[in-house]
C-alpha cells in the first residue's frame, strides 16, 4: 500500500474541510515512538505501522483522513499555539501537582477538544478509528466520553458516573479551557495515575503533544504571551522548569554546547521586557554636509519664468528645452544619528525585590531599557550592586550578549547599599561611545547618596533614573537634580508605569532643535 | 469573444516560458497543488487586469525586467518599444518627458500641437525607481493612471486599457518617501527577491536572453506608427503587432494574445463570483482595518487608548484607515488568481493569499507592532511580513467565527428588508459595523 | 439605501448539534434555575435573619429551600456544579456560608440519587451544614474538607467526609452514621441523640453529647469505656460534662 499516494489523494479534501491551513503535505514514515502521528514545525508525519494496523479494520482513505483531521485540528483548533499549550499545562499542573500527570492530562484534554471540534463542525471519520484504537482504562473512559458527547456508539468502557461528569465540561468554549481542564484533570486523576504506572504506553495513541511540535519562532512568541499571562515569576518558572529539555532542544537555552540550560527567571524577564517598547532619544553622532548651491533643470510649462537662464536656453522659451536655475539657500548639513551605549546600574540590595522570587519592576524596567538599546545596536554594561564597597556587586563590561546581560540583571545580592563610583567611572571609560548613557535603577536608599548625586551632576552624558517607590531619599535626589539638563527621573510602582519611560530624554528648554527619533513616522513609508 | 481554453493555455505558456528562460526565480507562492513565483505571477495578473503594482527590491534583482517581459508578451510589444516608454525616476524628470511636449516646430509657428510620450500612449506603463521622482511627478503619474487620462496644455489623451508598474529600490540617500496617498493607489506591492546563489550563478553564466523579445523590424515599425501620433494608421499598428507575434512564435513557440482576447479575459475575470465565505472574510478584514470604537473610524495619527476593548484586533495595531481602493484591489487579484487556477469562484484561499500583497503598503503600523515583527524570522520585507502575519491573525478569527459572522450578515440582510429579527451581536468589530449599518448605534446627536 | 448584506440573505449557518450541546444547554438551564432559586431563598431568609444559628430558624430555612427546589429537576452533577458556581461567585450573597450550605444540603436530600459524591477538594469554601437531616437510605460522600455543622440533625443517612470537619460536627444527630477522615473541631457531637460518629483523626473538643456513640480513631470516647487498671493515664485532651 503506497500510503503517500493515499495522502496525496486525501489531503486536498482535508485542507478544504479545514479552510486551507498553511501546512505542508503530510508524509508517512516509520516512527520510533509508539504514536500514530507526529507534528513538528507544521509538518505532520503519520506512522506507517499505525496506518497499517488501523487499515486492517478500515479503508486506507478513512484511516488517513481521520488521522489528518486530528492532526490538522491541533493546528487550527487546539492547542492552536505555544502560549495556549503552556497555559493549559499550567492549569493542569496547578490541579494535579505532578509534571507527568499534568502532561498526560493536557494531552488528553487537547485530544478531546480537537476531536470534538472536528466531529461537531465537519464530516470526519475520526469516530471510526476510535472503535479500533483500543488501549487501557484511560482510553476506554475517553472513548466512553466520546460516545456520550458525540452520540456515536464506540464501545467504550468507563464508569457511567465519571462519564456523566466528564460530559458536562464545555470543551469547545475556548474562554473556559483552563477551568475546564482543571475539572477534567480532577475527574480523571485516578486514571492518569494508573496510566503512568504502566510500562508500555498504548501504541495506537494518537500522539503525545510535546513542545517539540512547535518551531523556535512559535516558542518565542508563545513565551512572550505566557510571561504576560502569568501573575508572577513563580508560576512561569514552575511551568518552564518542567519543559527545560524541550526548550533546550528548541535552542532557547543558554550556555555552550548542545546541552544548554534554560534559566527560567532570565527567560521570564527577557520575554516580558520584549513586550514593552521604550523609545530612546537619538544623539547626533557626527556632522557632515555638502552644499550644492546652484543647478539647472529643464523648464516646465507650468513653472514660473523668472529663473530661466536664457544663455543656456538658446534664447528660446520652450518647455523641455529652456533651462531654469534651481537655488538652494541656507546652510545644510547632515547628521548621522545614533544611540550611545548604556551603562545600567541596578540596585539589588536588601530593600529591593528579589527578582527570582517575585516580579521585580526594577529588573523588568532594566530589561525594557536593555531591549531598547540593543535594538538600536548599542551595547550594554551592567553594574549590579548592593554594598559595592564590600564587594557586593557584579559587573558585566559592555556587551551585546543578551543572555549575559539578563543574567547580570537577575542576580540578587541582598545586603546593604553603596555605590562604588570608581567602578562606574572605569566602566564608562571603557565604552566605545565617547559619552555613554547612564541608567540608574534604585530605591535611593544608598549609603553614599550625596557622593552619588555629586558624581552624576558632574559627568557628561544623559542619565535616566528609575526609582522604585517613594521615600525621603528619592525626594532629596529629585530636589538636588531637578535643574540638571540631562537627567530625567521616572517612578515605577506598577507595570503600567514602564511605558512612560523615555530613555535619554533631556529637558527641552536646554536644547535647541534636538531631532526626534528617526524611526519611521506614521506619515511616510520607507521601502 | 468567448474565452477559449487556448487563451488560458497561452497565458500559462507565457508564464512558464518567462519563468524558465528569462526571469529565473524560486517559487514562493503555493496554492492547491501548484507553486509559482509570487512576483512574476502577480505582475502577470496586473498586466491582465489593468492593475497597478509596486515592485520593490534591491538593485539589479529584476524588478523592471520582470514587468517588461510580461508586458511584452501579454501586450505583444517588442522589448525595444517597451524600453522606449519607460519613465526613469530621477529628480529632474519633467512633465514634458513623462506626458508629452509641444511640437516645437509648430509651436514656433503659433500652433499648439502635443506630441504625447510613449509612456502616455502605450497601455503598458512602467516607471523605474518611482521613489526617486519628486513628489509632484509621482502625483502626476498616479493621477493620470488613476483616471486613464493625460492632460497637457489643455489637451487630453485617454487610455482605455492600461496597467502600471512602478519599481523602487529600498530607502537610500537618493530617494524620497512615497507618501500614503500615492501608495494607496497601488493595488499590490511585490518584492523581487534574490534568487539564491545557484540561480544567480546560472544567470551570470548565460548570455543575455533579452534578444529573444527584441525584433528590430517590428520595433522600427511600431515606433514609426506611434511617432505619427493621432494620425497613426490602426492597420499599420496591427501589422506591426502581427509581425512581432510571428517572430515570437518562431523564436519561442509562444502564441500571443490578441487585444480582443485580452479584453475577454479581463471581462471573464471580472465576472467571477465571490463565494460567501470569501466575502465574509474580506468584510472582517476591512472592518479590522477601518473600525474604531472610540473615534468612529481609524484616522491617521489617532492612536487607540490602552485597554480598549478591541485591543485583540488589528484596529488596535494600526494608525490609519483602509481606503475604498483596498477591496477593489483584493477582489481584482483574487479573481485573477481564481481564474488562473481554473476555479469557478473566488474562495477564501484565494483571498487569503492575495491579502498581504494588497495591504502591506497601505497599512501604517504602531511602532510596537513593527518592532515585535521585526524580530521574527521572515523571507520578505518587514512590511510584507507584518501584513502576512496580520492576515493570518484575521484568518484565525474568521476560522473560529465564520458561521456566526455569516449568520449575522444574513440576519442583517433580513432586518434591512424589515424583517423582525434580533440584531446580531458579537465581539468582532464587524458586528459594530453591522449595528451602524442597521442604524442601531446610538447617535451622538 | 442599498442593502450591503444582500449577498448573505439566503445563508443559514449549518447546524451540527452533537449531544454535548444538549448536555451543556440542559446543564446551564438547570444551573440557572437553581441559582435563581438560591437567590430567592437568600432574599427571603435575609429578612428572617437566618444567620442566627438557631434550630428553629434553621429548620424553617431548610423547609424554604426544599420548597424552592420542588419544581426543579436536577441531578447529582448539578449539585456539584452548583457548589462550584457558588464557590466562584464573589458577592455579598454567596459569601454567606450558612444559607449556601443549607441550600446544598437540601439539594442533596431532594436529589433522585441515593448515593451522592461531592468533590470539594478544589473549592475554596468549606461548606457548612452539609448532610443536614440526611434521611435514612441515602449516602453522602464528601471528598475534601467541610465546614461547621456537618451531618447536623442526621436522620438515618450516612455521611462520609474524607478530610477535616469544622465545629459542631454531628450536632443533634438522631440516627445514622457520620465518618470524618481527619479531625473535627469544637463541640463535636453537641446535642447528639443517637447514631454513630467516627472521627479517624483528632477531636478538638467534644460537645454535650446526650446519646449515640463517638469514636476517636479506634477508641470509643462516648460513652466512655472504663479505663484500663493501669496507673498511667493518657493525657487529657478533652473534657466531658
Amino acid at each position: 500500500m503506497n500510503w503517500q499516494e493515499v495522502i496525496a489523494e486525501v489531503w486536498p479534501r482535508v485542507r478544504q474541510k479545514h479552510l486551507w491551513p498553511e501546512l505542508s503535505m503530510p508524509v508517512v514514515d516509520e516512527i520510533d515512538t509508539p504514536v500514530a502521528m507526529r507534528m513538528h514545525d507544521k509538518q505532520i508525519t503519520l506512522s506507517a505501522e499505525s496506518c497499517r494496523t488501523l487499515a486492517e479494520h478500515l479503508p486506507a482513505e478513512t484511516v488517513v483522513e481521520a488521522l489528518l483531521d486530528h492532526g490538522v485540528s491541533h493546528y487550527t483548533r487546539c492547542p492552536w499555539d505555544f502560549a495556549t499549550h503552556l497555559q493549559l499545562y499550567a492549569s493542569a499542573k496547578a490541579e494535579l501537582g505532578r509534571k507527568s500527570l499534568a502532561k498526560l492530562a493536557t494531552d488528553a484534554f487537547i485530544n478531546v477538544v480537537a476531536n470534538t471540534s472536528c466531529v461537531k463542525d465537519l464530516p470526519t471519520p475520526i469516530p471510526d478509528i476510535y472503535r479500533y484504537l483500543g488501549g487501557g482504562a484511560l482510553e476506554g473512559a475517553l472513548t466512553a466520553l466520546y460516545t456520550s458527547i458525540w452520540g456515536i456508539n464506540l464501545d467504550g468502557s468507563g464508569d457511567p458516573a465519571l462519564v456523566r461528569r466528564l460530559a458536562r465540561i464545555p470543551y469547545l468554549d475556548r474562554q473556559q479551557w483552563t477551568h475546564s481542564l482543571r475539572r477534567f484533570a480532577r475527574l480523571l486523576q485516578p486514571l492518569f495515575e494508573n496510566e503512568m504506572r504502566q510500562r508500555q504506553p498504548n501504541p495506537l495513541a494518537l500522539g503525545r503533544h510535546g513542545l517539540d511540535s512547535y518551531s523556535q519562532e512559535e516558542a518565542l512568541q508563545g513565551l512572550q504571551a505566557f510571561a504576560q499571562h502569568v501573575p508572577d515569576i513563580e508560576q512561569f518558572r514552575e511551568v518552564i522548569g518542567d519543559f527545560t529539555e524541550d526548550l533546550s532542544r528548541l535552542g532557547l537555552g543558554a550556555g555552550r554546547g548542545r546541552r544548554k540550560t534554560v534559566d527560567a527567571d532570565v527567560l521570564y524577564y527577557m520575554q516580558l521586557a520584549q513586550t514593552y517598547h521604550l523609545p530612546v532619544q537619538r544623539l547626533p553622532m557626527s556632522r557632515s554636509g555638502t552644499l550644492e548651491p546652484y543647478s539647472h533643470v529643464p523648464w516646465e510649462a507650468s513653472k514660473p519664468v523668472q529663473d530661466i537662464d536664457l544663455w543656456t536656453s538658446f534664447g528660446k522659451l520652450l518647455p523641455g528645452v529652456s533651462q531654469t536655475w534651481v537655488r538652494r539657500e541656507g546652510v545644510t548639513f547632515g547628521q548621522r544619528e545614533g544611540t550611545p551605549d548604556c551603562l545600567v546600574m541596578l540596585d539589588s540590595s536588601g530593600s529591593m525585590t528579589n527578582p527570582r522570587e517575585h516580579l521585580s519592576f526594577a529588573v523588568l524596567g532594566a530589561g525594557c531599557a536593555v531591549e531598547a538599546y540593543l535594538r538600536r545596536e548599542a551595547t550594554i554594561a551592567v553594574y549590579n550592586f548592593s554594598d559595592a564597597h564590600a564587594d557586593g556587586k557584579s559587573v558585566l563590561p559592555f556587551s551585546a550578549d543578551r543572555q549575559a546581560i539578563y543574567h547580570g540583571l537577575c542576580e540578587y545580592h541582598g545586603g546593604g547599599t553603596s555605590l562604588k563610583l570608581q567602578d562606574i567611572e572605569t566602566l564608562r571609560r571603557s565604552a566605545s561611545s565617547p559619552v555613554p548613557d547612564l541608567l540608574l535603577i534604585t530605591d535611593m536608599q544608598i549609603t553614599n547618596l550625596e557622593e552619588v548625586m555629586s558624581y552624576l551632576i558632574g559627568i557628561e552624558g544623559r542619565i535616566t533614573v528609575i526609582h522604585i517607590g517613594e521615600n525621603n531619599a528619592i525626594d532629596r535626589f529629585r530636589h538636588v537634580t531637578c535643574q540638571h539638563p540631562r537627567l530625567q527621573m521616572y517612578g515605577v510602582q506598577d507595570r503600567r508605569d514602564i511605558p512612560q519611560i523615555v530613555l535619554g530624554q533631556v529637558k527641552q528648554y536646554f536644547t535647541t532643535t534636538l531631532p526626534r527619533s528617526s524611526q519611521p513616522t506614521s506619515t511616510s513609508f520607507r521601502i | 469573444m468567448r474565452i477559449t481554453k487556448d487563451s488560458h493555455v497561452k497565458l500559462r505558456d507565457i508564464y512558464t516560458y518567462i519563468n524558465e528562460n528569462l526571469y529565473y526565480s524560486r517559487p514562493d507562492l503555493h496554492i492547491q497543488s501548484e507553486s509559482a513565483n509570487a512576483t512574476l505571477l502577480l505582475i502577470l495578473f496586473t498586466a491582465l487586469t489593468g492593475g497597478k503594482a509596486l515592485v520593490v527590491g534591491e538593485p539589479g534583482l529584476g524588478k523592471t525586467t520582470a514587468a517588461e517581459y510580461i508586458c511584452s508578451l501579454v501586450y505583444g510589444f517588442p522589448l525595444g518599444v517597451i524600453w522606449s516608454s519607460v519613465v526613469s525616476g530621477h529628480p529632474e524628470q519633467t512633465e514634458e518627458k513623462i506626458v508629452g511636449r509641444p511640437d516645437l516646430g509648430k509651436l514656433n509657428q503659433g500652433e499648439e500641437v502635443i506630441i504625447w510620450s510613449l509612456f502616455a500612449r502605450l497601455p503598458v506603463k512602467i516607471v523605474d525607481e518611482i521613489n526617486r521622482l519628486p513628489e509632484t511627478k509621482q502625483s502626476l503619474i498616479l493621477d493620470g493612471v488613476e483616471r486613464g487620462k493625460w492632460e497637457y496644455l489643455n489637451q487630453s489623451l485617454i487610455n482605455d486599457d492600461f496597467c502600471l508598474f512602478a519599481t523602487a529600490n529600498y530607502q537610500d540617500q537618493g530617494t524620497n518617501t512615497l507618501v500614503p496617498p500615492l501608495l494607496d493607489r497601488f493595488d499590490v506591492i511585490l518584492e523581487s527577491k534574490h534568487p539564491g546563489a545557484n540561480i544567480a550563478s546560472l544567470i551570470g553564466q548565460e548570455a543575455s536572453r533579452e534578444s529573444i523579445l527584441r525584433h528590430v523590424p517590428s520595433e522600427t515599425a511600431f515606433l514609426e506608427v506611434l511617432r505619427q501620433g493621432c494620425n497613426a494608421n490602426p492597420a499599420a499598428l496591427d501589422q506591426a503587432r502581427k509581425c512581432f507575434a510571428k517572430e515570437v512564435e518562431q523564436q519561442c513557440g509562444l502564441s500571443l494574445l490578441t487585444p480582443s482576447e485580452r479584453q475577454s479575459i479581463r471581462h471573464d475575470i471580472a465576472a467571477l463570483e465571490i463565494d460567501l465565505a470569501a466575502n465574509a472574510f474580506v468584510r472582517m478584514a476591512l472592518s479590522e482595518l477601518s473600525f474604531c470604537c472610540k473615534y468612529g473610524q481609524k484616522r491617521s495619527g489617532e492612536v487607540c487608548d490602552e485597554g480598549c476593548h478591541y485591543s485583540g484586533y488589528l484596529c488596535y495595531q494600526i494608525t490609519n484607515c483602509a481606503s475604498n481602493r483596498l477591496p477593489n484591489s483584493i477582489y481584482r487579484y483574487a479573481r485573477a488568481l481564481a481564474w488562473w487556477l481554473g476555479d469557478s469562484r473566488v474562495d477564501v484561499e484565494h483571498v487569503r493569499l492575495i491579502l498581504p500583497y494588497a495591504i502591506a503598503h497601505r497599512i501604517q503600523w504602531r511602532e510596537s507592532y513593527l518592532l515585535m515583527r521585526e524580530r521574527e524570522q521572515r523571507y520578505e520585507p518587514l512590511q510584507l511580513h507584518a501584513a502576512r502575519q496580520a492576515t493570518g491573525d484575521i484568518f484565525r478569527r474568521f476560522h473560529e467565527q465564520r458561521h456566526e459572522v455569516m449568520q449575522a450578515l444574513s440576519t442583517a440582510a433580513q432586518i434591512m428588508d424589515d424583517a423582525d429579527f434580533v440584531p446580531p451581536k458579537g465581539d468582532h468589530p464587524l458586528y459594530a459595523d453591522i449595528q451602524r449599518d442597521l442604524g442601531l448605534e446610538p447617535s451622538p446627536w | 439605501m442599498v442593502n450591503p448584506f444582500q449577498a448573505f440573505r439566503a445563508y443559514t449557518a449549518p447546524k451540527r448539534e452533537i449531544p454535548l450541546d444538549r448536555i451543556l444547554a440542559q446543564r446551564d438551564q438547570t444551573l440557572q434555575r437553581l441559582l435563581q432559586s438560591y437567590q430567592a431563598f437568600v432574599e427571603e431568609e435575609s429578612q428572617q435573619l437566618v444567620w442566627v444559628v438557631e434550630q428553629g430558624a434553621l429548620s424553617r430555612a431548610y423547609t424554604t429551600a426544599v420548597e424552592m427546589l420542588k419544581d426543579i429537576d436536577f441531578s447529582v452533577e448539578d449539585v456539584e456544579d452548583m457548589c462550584m458556581d457558588l464557590d466562584g461567585t464573589v458577592g455579598t450573597v454567596a459569601s454567606l456560608g450558612a444559607p449556601s450550605g443549607l441550600f446544598i444540603a437540601a439539594m442533596c436530600n431532594q436529589s433522585q440519587e441515593r448515593d451522592i459524591t461531592l468533590n470539594l477538594r478544589s473549592m475554596t469554601r468549606r461548606w457548612p451544614f452539609l448532610g443536614y437531616r440526611l434521611p435514612r437510605g441515602r449516602r453522602l460522600f464528601l471528598e475534601g474538607d467541610v465546614g461547621d455543622f456537618v451531618g447536623a440533625l442526621l436522620e438515618g443517612g450516612e455521611v462520609t467526609v474524607t478530610g477535616n470537619a469544622g465545629n459542631y460536627a454531628g450536632i443533634g444527630m438522631k440516627e445514622g452514621r457520620l465518618y470524618i477522615g481527619y479531625s473535627s473541631g469544637k463541640h463535636t457531637g453537641e446535642g447528639m441523640r443517637g447514631g454513630v460518629l467516627e472521627i479517624k483523626g483528632r477531636i478538638t473538643e467534644l460537645g454535650k453529647v446526650k446519646d449515640g456513640t463517638i469514636y476517636e480513631g479506634d477508641q470509643q470516647v462516648f460513652p466512655p469505656r472504663e479505663a484500663p487498671t493501669s496507673s498511667k493515664t493518657l493525657d487529657s485532651k478533652r473534657q466531658t460534662t
